[in-house]
């Protein structure tokens, strides 16, 4: 069964009597374990699709499933982690922002063994010395790493990330994506991420989702590069010229405003194939 | 404040004015001394409290309360929204006739008119605090399968502790305005009587120093609640959480 499963879903809304159309039809399936990259342009509805699976916004039509059930609302079987710095509770340590989230995703267990969890998640994020401060005391990146903990440690069936790492420095960013890597090979949970960005679409997906202006799938694409991926290797720059033409932000045709609204024509990969086109 | 009390003492010894309506500042505080000692203020600012306290207590609890359920409700939102309207600006003390004819005189009539004084301004400021809260931090508890109170109760409550210390603060000024003006418009019931009535009785047999120390017991106990209890609340949860620049 697929773990994830986006059914013909659309949504439209409607802001100041004018109807604006975040997601066209889109459709695609996840197996379990995978990870999947949704990339596309400012607006072309990243934020919504993660947002429906969320159960945060409801489709104005199509279905989405996760392992087979209907999503109707929000649940804890998909955890968000959220761009915002903002998403921990400032008036718990980072030990009691896990522990209230483990608490309340089982209820069975003991607070003894609910502490000894929080701290095993917090272990895996490289925060183990960090249990007792506060919010306010940590760095935007570990900020980050507790909410990556907190959403781990409620075992959801898919995780879900919204730029995750885009208000944070180059540097830590690239460090963070490597250990999310990491962590995601050692849990082996079905990820779905958002980035605008296409090397880190590549360093770290299976399958990446190209989505066009208007919110309609515009490729996709697996992603075979041998892990862990290396920027050096020459199948990983051919394959970011390909998803740079995918975007329509073909570097070597500067000055073109209307270059990524335009179907590229005649490309191999930049038809919307139902089965995908391989880069490599 | 030292110069403040040496500007007081200065001028009372000017004798510009006659003694019994300016009081020397040491004559203040021979008064408030002997007032401890025999005993009757301290019984006053004692009925005082406790009368602040239970009004003051039944407003946190019916804001909290009347909060939660317009978060919870958008009907009760607008009910509240259209009664805060009306009965926010009405001076509390202009209640007070009806609740004496409803209730007749008495502490529990002084009580309920310290509800309704703190009620407002706390229900205003838990209210906002409320509807301001962080909407990612919303989302994740929603996500955390919270909803109803608990979402109340786990995210947005503590998420509006600085509009709640806010609104505590001017609920706590409000409720010591009331008691007072209370006491002072229609006096003691019975032998009991707080502070309000100790300055009106003491008004009306002119002992002007002991009306000054009954001021001055006003003043520190005002003073103290807010060194010691608020700052201290604030220091235990805002500002730890570092919450405060909000
Ligand atoms: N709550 C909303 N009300 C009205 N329009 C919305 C709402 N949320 C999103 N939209 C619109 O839907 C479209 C897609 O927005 P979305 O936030 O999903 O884009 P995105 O791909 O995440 O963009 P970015 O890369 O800038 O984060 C945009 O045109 C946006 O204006
Ligand atoms: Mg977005």
């Amino acid at each position: 069964m697929k773990q994830v499963e986006f059914r013909q879903v659309s949504k439209v809304f409607a802001a100041g009597g004018q109807k604006i159309v975040a997601l066209r039809e889109v459709s695609f399936a996840v197996g379990p374990g995978e990870f999947w990259t949704i990339i596309g342009p400012s607006g072309s509805g990243k934020t919504t699709l993660l947002r429906c699976l969320a159960g945060f916004e409801k489709p104005t039509s199509g279905e989405i499933l996760v392992a087979g059930r209907r999503v109707t609302g929000p649940g804890r079987d998909r955890m968000m982690v959220f761009q915002d710095l903002g998403q921990l509770f400032p008036w718990h340590t980072v030990l009691g922002n896990v522990l209230l989230a483990l608490r309340l995703a089982w209820p069975d267990k003991s607070r003894k063994e609910c502490c000894d969890l929080a701290r095993f998640y917090l272990r895996l994020v490289g925060l183990e010395e960090y249990v007792h401060l506060y919010p306010h005391q940590l760095s935007g990146g570990m900020k980050q790493r507790v909410a990556i903990a907190r959403a781990l440690g409620v075992q959801p069936a898919v995780l879900l990330m919204d730029e995750p790492f885009a208000s944070l420095d180059a540097i830590t960013r690239a460090g963070l994506t490597a250990e999310l890597l990491n962590i995601w090979s050692e849990t082996r949970v079905t990820v779905i991420f958002v980035t605008h960005n296409i090397e880190e679409a590549l360093i770290t997906a299976d399958h990446i989702v190209v989505l066009a202006r208007g919110g309609s799938v515009r490729a996709l694409v697996p992603n075979d590069l041998p892990r862990p991926r290396q920027v050096e290797d020459p199948a990983f720059a051919a394959a970011r010229q390909r998803l740079h033409e995918l975007l329509g932000q073909v570097p070597t045709l500067p000055g073109e405003e209307t270059a990524h609204e335009r179907e590229p024509e005649g490309h191999p990969l930049v038809r919307p194939a139902p089965g995908g086109v391989h880069l490599s | 404040m030292c110069a403040l009390a040496l500007v007081w003492e200065f001028l009372a010894r000017l004798r510009l004015w006659p003694e019994l309506l300016f009081p020397s500042l040491s004559s203040v505080f021979a008064s408030l001394a002997s007032e401890i000692a025999h005993g009757e203020i301290a019984g006053r600012t004692w009925y005082s409290l406790s009368l602040i306290g239970t009004g003051l207590g039944l407003a946190i609890l019916a804001s909290f309360l009347a909060s939660s359920l317009a978060m919870l409700f958008p009907a009760c939102a607008d009910a509240l929204s259209a009664l805060m309207a009306v009965l926010h600006p009405l001076p509390a003390i202009a209640i007070l006739p009806i609740l004496l004819l409803w209730f007749k005189t008495g502490p529990h009539s002084i009580v309920l008119l310290i509800l309704f004084s703190a009620f407002w301004p706390l229900t205003a400021s838990i209210h906002a605090g409320l509807r301001s809260v962080p909407v990612t931090q919303v989302e994740v508890g929603k996500n955390l399968g919270l909803k109803g109170f608990g979402l109340v109760w786990n995210v947005m409550l503590p998420a509006a502790l600085p509009a709640i210390i806010a609104g505590l603060r001017v609920g706590w000024a409000r409720a010591w305005q009331a008691s007072v003006a209370a006491e002072m418009v229609f006096g003691a019931s019975g032998k009991d009587g707080g502070l309000g009535w100790f300055l009106y009785k003491k008004r009306y047999f002119l002992e002007v120093p002991a009306v000054f120390a009954g001021m001055l017991v006003i003043i520190a106990i005002g003073l103290l609640v807010e060194n010691l209890l608020y700052k201290f609340l604030e220091r235990q949860t805002i500002e730890r959480w570092g919450m405060s620049s909000e």
